[in-house]
């Protein structure tokens, strides 16, 4: 390979940039990356010390040639190479450029992995409380469903009971696990009324009838699955 | 044994290389050190080799288990002498030293066991411990391992060196880099472009610290 001014481009100094590249993505924080770097550096023709700066810098100053490190509107400052042969590094400053560019592709990648990771342990916490504060309040939710002495159950979207209390168990003359997955029918739309001082405006269909002188409640349930909202005729 | 000119595999990448390879690997993963470990000791253990690990995490019920999954048995390849395992500080910091003489003769020694021993190979696996660079003889750290180099040509021990990135800083891996003449970049082997000649090396880059 020939550049120019007549320097031979060496392969072996840009697969040591190459390699260099390869390597920083397995170094383990910009400290790291940056010392590997400068030091590898000088080895370049012409480079005599190279430092990483937290600032830009103008491109030339005087035997001092500085590189910027950006990548989008992320900036990690540049890599200012002391040249002490000006002819023999000329080859090799568009193959740095493009490395500094590199390494600041590399470290921008791992701000937004660490900004997605920390995102990712904010989000697993936020779900965390939530997941405590929904239990604590299903279990206050509970502990008030079971103790009340109204008598209250809870049907699903396909109208079968899912939970019932002590006090709805006793009232219909079931266990509460006898409850459990009947489908009764509910009416949803009478005409408001006030039910020892709440107002009501449906009912479950029960039959009543007496039992060794004794009132109990049959609760009315459908033989096969019907759809909710559908009328009773 | 047979001459340098044999290939052999390291385990961890799929192209073979001639015995007395010396490699550096820069980790940078727990997982990723344990595999290439376990799998560059399966494959001298497949191919007769006596194989040797200095490493201070290596778990001897796992590895069993690795090394049982592939149909070789543990305890048969430490009672026959083709496998062993030692820690890296009982090795490389013998009474709190590290002494490069000491070292190289080991691996003169292992090579020459070995071969007494008829294995066709031999090669050694060694983690180093971020302490060398502060334990007495540290500083020789790259001269040891240019020396080793040279050991290599003549007695061939294939020979992997791993490197915790985490551990050493970035100009020291640098420089670790300069005096291995093979390297592993994300599981694959390649010629060093950075490597010096161990006898350049010796004669020029550590002055002051070469003995």
């Amino acid at each position: 390979m020939k550049a120019n001014k007549g320097h031979e481009l060496r392969a072996d100094v840009l697969g040591q940039l190459l390699l260099m590249q390869s390597i920083i993505c397995n170094l383990p924080d910009e400290k790291s990356i940056f010392s590997f770097t400068c030091r590898g550096l000088i080895d370049l023709p012409g480079i005599q010390t190279a430092v990483h700066v937290r600032e830009q810098k103008p491109e030339r100053d005087g035997s001092r040639l500085s590189f910027p490190l950006c990548s989008g509107d992320t900036d990690f400052g540049s890599l200012v190479l002391t040249v002490d042969d000006y002819d023999l590094f000329a080859p090799y400053k568009d193959y740095v450029n493009n490395f500094c560019f590199m390494i600041a592709v590399i470290l921008e990648e791992r701000c937004k992995s660490q900004k997605n990771k920390e995102l990712c342990v904010q989000l697993e916490k936020r779900v965390e409380d939530r997941s405590t504060s929904l239990r604590e309040s299903r279990e206050q939710f509970h502990a008030v469903f079971k103790s009340t002495s109204d008598a209250l159950i809870i049907a699903d979207e396909s109208g079968s009971l899912v939970e019932a209390n002590e006090a709805a168990a006793s009232m219909f003359g079931y266990t509460p696990e006898e409850l459990l997955g009947l489908q009764v029918i509910i009416v949803a739309n009478l005409k408001p009324a006030k039910l020892m001082g709440v107002t009501s405006q449906g009912m479950v269909l029960a039959a009543k009838e007496v039992v060794d002188g004794r009132e109990r409640m049959v609760l009315t349930t459908v033989r096969n699955s019907v759809a909710v909202g559908t009328k009773v005729a | 044994m047979t001459d340098s000119s044999s290939t052999i595999s390291l385990g961890f990448t799929e192209n073979r290389f001639p015995a007395g390879v010396h490699v550096c690997q820069i980790i940078s993963q727990e997982e990723e050190r344990q595999e290439s470990l376990f799998k560059f000791l399966l494959a001298g253990l497949q191919e007769g080799e006596s194989t040797c690990c200095f490493s201070e995490n290596v778990d001897e019920a796992v590895l069993k288990e690795f090394l049982g999954n592939y149909g070789v048995s543990f305890n048969d390849v430490i009672d026959s002498g083709a496998l062993t395992l030692s820690g890296t500080r009982e090795v490389y910091f013998h009474q709190h030293i590290f002494s490069p003489e000491r070292m190289l003769a080991l691996l003169q020694e292992y090579h020459l066991k070995s071969e007494a021993l008829g294995f066709p190979n031999a090669r050694v696996i060694g983690e180093m411990l971020p302490e060398v660079q502060s334990i007495e003889g540290g500083n020789r750290l790259l001269e040891y391992e240019a020396r080793v180099s040279l050991l290599l040509k003549k007695y061939p021990v294939t020979a992997v060196c791993q490197y915790d990135a985490r551990q050493f800083d970035g100009s020291t891996i640098m420089d670790i880099l300069k005096v291995h003449p093979w390297m592993v970049v994300r599981g694959s082997v390649v010629h060093n472009p950075f490597h010096i000649p161990p006898e350049e090396f010796l004669a020029t880059k550590c002055e002051g610290t070469c003995q």
